[in-house]
């Protein structure tokens, strides 16, 4: 299933003392907030039944923000410290094949908190909200017993809401990445050290960084006269990657964020302030795990680790994220127990998603998943038990967009257009050579056009999902 | 290369202030870094060219304590979603040295309805410690002990220190940074970069910038005055604009 890592931790010494239960609640807490109080649950079923024996465990689900797969020093890239994601590496099982559901910010939340496609919760463009009747994740915890909380970024639609169904909302917000993850993380830290209930917890620290990276590439071209704004960073900056300059034959859509006129140097300018940003939101996310280890209760809480989507850094001349390649919809997963998941693992074989979070929780807290939900419970692959895996994968892009992933190709399709595109993922993972139009490769071609036939039949579209695109 | 609504200056990190620029008056009072003072800076989000919003208040007062130390009292005010404030005060003792190297500091941080009532569960009250290259760090419940290097600085101690710096190139200082009081980040360097004539509210005046750089933060550039008064400080799309500067 598996290769092990060689990675050691940081090295920390910590003197956790013995957490005292103080007499009043954070439900309590939670009506003292005022405007901060949380919504009522929406389900179209009766609800999670509870587990009738056996305490349930904390869950902290920590999500990130345009933060691709291999941009973990963990995980190989060298241009980055990463010691507290690194130390998730370490502690758990790091899913090496894990995608986003639909490569955006909105449309992948959504599947986080739903367990289903975006195309079914309607999420399919950035500021849309989950569609009424589809069950989601506080609620469905909380109906369970769990303490729910949720601190940073939602988007779903608004990018901070005071309420959010089925959570208690930590605040946090206002201005970026850089302005915000601190408030989050100190949020976070403060849920962990002050939390008064028994009651198991589910936490969401949900963080903005490495998302800054938007707005420099919107801003050089107005606000910069050189490409290199602090020449004394010359000799400090990342390579380029190998693919940067190869753009195979793609959909028109593709073309929508290729930054053409930029120079070497500032593309490599681009990736050293990516990596920074990166650098800033692991410090947040170590201040969190630093919370958990001295509540006491990280012997007992799962951590889930993941971002909604990549970031192009250069290759194939993209920005940002919204299309196929890798490095948009490629995203790090990682769960962590020490003592009840393995660790130091790479699972580099199983197909895995956003899609699957939903379901690996409930599992976990022995909770049925809500009906409809289509992502599979990580379980059996943390706990290396035989599991019947799923043989493809799909994810959404750009409304029409479809990509059909296999363990050797991805498949890439957009409605009305007639380029598709073949990739050889083994054979060609940085994605150069187009293999579509190649005849030995006919019968592969409709094999994945059939496999995204036999997905489509499964999904239940949301109806303002068919409307666009 | 100009803008539509503003011309483009030589200067990156002040582009990135932009319109906020437009009608600022540069303070005139004397001012001397080594000695008691207090300022006030507007906190600026500013992602994109002609948005800049200011969503927070940070105020520093300094006071000697002897001959080579000083305090440094933190308030900071970050705007929230609703009307809600987190604030963070803290207490730093620093030594007068060129990092403004932090000895001691304590730190508080509070979320506050629109009415002022502090949020219970969001409360913290935490202190931090430097001695023989490490760094403590701890609350009423736990300790955590992080080697770091020879050379320290905390964040906003750096905000006194570049006031204090020779204002031409010498050697960069190189730390670890102690950043929001608990996030350690090493392999950091602060430099004098340049002199600079720069129109502000109709008048051409002579700044100074350094820049640090650094794991974990994006590049900063501090500007100050001709007395040392630090009048911005920049980080990517992170601004802090001098309001007041009382002595």
């Amino acid at each position: 299933m598996s290769q092990k890592s060689s990675e050691q931790p940081t090295e920390r010494t910590s003197d956790t003392t013995r957490r005292r239960f103080l007499q009043t609640s954070v439900a309590g807490a939670g009506a003292f907030m005022g405007r901060w109080a949380f919504g009522a649950a929406s389900p179209t079923e009766a609800g999670p039944r509870a587990p009738s024996s056996g305490p349930q465990p904390n869950f902290l689900f920590v999500i990130c923000d345009q933060l691709g797969l291999d941009a973990l020093a963990a995980h190989g890239c060298p241009d980055v410290h990463t010691p507290n994601m690194d130390r998730l590496v370490n502690r758990g099982v790091s899913f090496m094949e894990s995608y986003s559901t639909n490569p955006l910010c909105s449309p992948a939340r959504s599947s986080f908190f739903t367990g289903r496609m975006p195309v079914e919760t309607g999420v399919v463009d950035n500021g849309l909200a989950i569609r009424a009747g589809i069950p989601r994740m506080g609620a469905w915890f909380r109906q369970a017993g769990y303490e729910t909380a949720y601190s940073g970024k939602w988007h779903l639609p608004g990018p901070y809401q005071p309420k959010i169904d089925g959570f208690t909302v930590l605040p946090a917000g206002v201005g970026e990445g850089d302005l915000v993850d601190t408030v989050t993380s100190r949020s976070c830290q403060a849920f962990l050290r002050n939390r008064r209930s028994d009651a198991p917890f589910l936490l969401v620290a949900s963080f903005v960084q490495p998302h800054d990276i938007c707005w420099w590439a919107i801003n050089s071209g107005k606000l910069l006269r050189e490409d290199l704004p602090f020449p004394q960073l010359r000799d400090r900056l990342p390579e380029l990657p190998p693919n940067h300059k190869i753009r195979p034959e793609a959909p028109k859509v593709h073309d929508a964020r290729i930054y053409r006129r930029w120079s070497d140097l500032k593309w490599r300018y681009y990736l050293y302030i990516y990596y920074r940003q990166i650098e800033m939101v692991d410090a947040e996310i170590g201040r969190v795990l630093d919370a958990l280890d001295q509540s006491g209760q990280a012997d007992n809480t799962i951590v889930v680790f993941t971002a909604d989507h990549g970031e192009g850094r250069g290759r194939h001349r993209n920005v940002q994220k919204w299309f196929p390649y890798d490095e948009a919809a490629k995203v790090p997963l990682i769960v962590s127990c020490p003592g009840r998941i393995p660790e130091k693992v790479k699972d580099a074989t199983h197909l895995v998603s956003g899609l699957d979070i939903m379901s690996t929780l409930c599992d976990y807290a022995g909770l049925e998943a809500p009906r409809g939900v289509l992502g599979k419970s990580l379980r059996p692959l943390l706990e290396d038990k035989p599991v019947e895996w799923r043989d493809y994968l799909v994810y959404e892009t750009h409304f029409t967009g479809r990509t059909v992933r296999t363990p050797q190709f991805k498949y890439v399709t957009y409605e009305d257009d007639p380029v598709e595109q073949l990739f050889d993922m083994k054979a060609d993972p940085w994605e150069t050579q187009n293999l579509y139009k190649e005849s030995q490769y006919a019968d592969v071609m409709r094999q994945h056009r059939q496999l995204l036939g036999e997905w489509q039949a499964r999904l239940s579209p949301a109806p303002q999902a068919t409307d666009v695109g | 290369m100009a803008g539509k609504t503003h011309a483009l200056t030589d200067y990156y990190t002040l582009n990135c202030l932009d319109l906020t620029l437009k009608d600022f008056e540069a303070p005139r009072a004397r001012f001397d870094p080594q000695g008691a003072w207090e300022l006030a800076y507007g906190v600026y989000s500013a992602p994109r060219a002609h948005i800049c919003a200011r969503v927070g208040r940070l105020r520093l007062q300094r006071q000697s304590t002897g001959d080579d130390t000083f305090d440094l009292r933190v308030t900071y005010e970050k705007t929230l979603p609703a009307d809600y404030t987190q604030i963070v005060t803290a207490h730093l003792e620093c030594r007068s040295d060129a990092l403004s190297t932090p000895v001691r500091w304590t730190w508080s941080t509070v979320t506050q309805s629109p009415e002022g009532e502090a949020v219970a569960v969001t409360q913290l009250e935490r202190a931090g410690e430097a001695r023989a290259g490490e760094v403590t760090i701890r609350d009423a419940r736990a300790e955590s002990r992080i080697p770091v290097g020879a050379s320290i600085a905390l964040n906003w101690a750096l905000f006194d220190a570049v006031q204090r710096l020779p204002r031409k190139a010498v050697e960069p200082l190189r730390f670890s940074l102690i950043d929001h009081f608990d996030q350690i980040k090493p392999n950091q360097t602060l430099s004098f970069r340049q002199s600079a004539k720069v129109s502000l509210g109709g008048e051409r005046i002579r700044l100074y910038a350094y820049n640090q750089f650094g794991q974990g933060v994006v590049p900063w550039e501090y500007w100050v005055d001709d007395q040392g008064r630090l009048l911005f400080a920049i980080s990517g799309i992170e601004a802090y604009l001098i309001e007041s500067s009382e002595q």
